[in-house]
């Protein structure tokens, strides 16, 4: 199911810098062709993968010893929530 | 949820040069008027628009891309999303649409009242607490 769920909500440069993982879905997906038709007429779109990122950002942060100071959430994160932060500070949450 | 959601951003400011085409859209086609200048309001509007036009264009790939037809729901959260979901309705884009309101100063009312709310969901009668809430009919409408 996760595979086929998809979340839209504003970009917010700060959060996406901190909380996402930008890049583009596999060529041909209907996400990617749907992205590259608005962008053609000139909006702009990004594309994310939320919990790479998160998984990254834990082993960089554990490894530095700084597990208590980690406010970004992710699956499989036990304390931490799936993007709280991020979607409740944009006040836009969809 | 398993698996591996994707996330989908919109940058409202790249596409503020069509606010005013937009909004006139919305008005005519659904009497929906913005207020001039209302920052939250005009965001919304554009956001609306942007994802409308992403559902409809994933729609539209998605029939090229698998023999089965698509199944896609769209399930937008509070009114600062719901114009995206007016536009899907305007447009006929066939994708199932469900509207959720979090928090509503009715449901707060009621819940507050002990009136066992969720188990009685379908004896709230449109209306009900109208009188006592007064200050809440904007956000009444949106309920029942």
């Amino acid at each position: 199911m996760g595979d086929n769920y998809c979340l839209f909500g504003p970009y917010k440069e700060y959060y996406a810098r901190q909380e996402v993982e930008l890049g583009d879905f596999p060529a041909g997906s209907p996400l990617q062709v749907a992205a590259n038709r608005l962008r053609e007429q000139g909006f702009g779109v990004t594309l994310t993968f939320p919990f790479t990122l998160t998984l990254k950002l834990k082993k960089s942060l554990v490894e530095g010893g700084m597990r208590k100071s980690l406010t970004i959430g992710g699956r499989g994160l036990g304390e931490m929530r799936p993007l709280a932060r991020g979607r409740e500070s944009s006040g836009r949450a969809l | 949820m398993d698996g591996n959601p994707q996330v989908v951003l919109f940058d409202i400011g790249t596409a503020s040069w069509k606010l005013s085409e937009w909004k006139q859209q919305l008005w005519d086609k659904a009497n929906i008027g913005i207020p001039h200048g209302d920052m939250e309001c005009n965001d919304s509007v554009i956001f609306g628009f942007l994802t409308a036009m992403f559902i409809a264009e994933f729609r539209h790939a998605a029939n090229d891309y698998s023999s089965l037809p698509p199944h896609i729901v769209a399930h937008v959260h509070e009114w600062l999303a719901g114009i995206g979901l007016i536009l899907l309705r305007l447009w006929n884009v066939d994708v199932a649409t469900v509207f959720t309101t979090h928090a509503t100063l009715l449901g707060r009312f009621l819940c507050a009242g002990a009136t066992d709310f969720y188990n009685n969901l379908e004896k709230v009668a449109h209306g009900d607490g109208m009188n006592s809430a007064p200050a809440s009919s904007n956000t009444l409408s949106f309920e029942v």
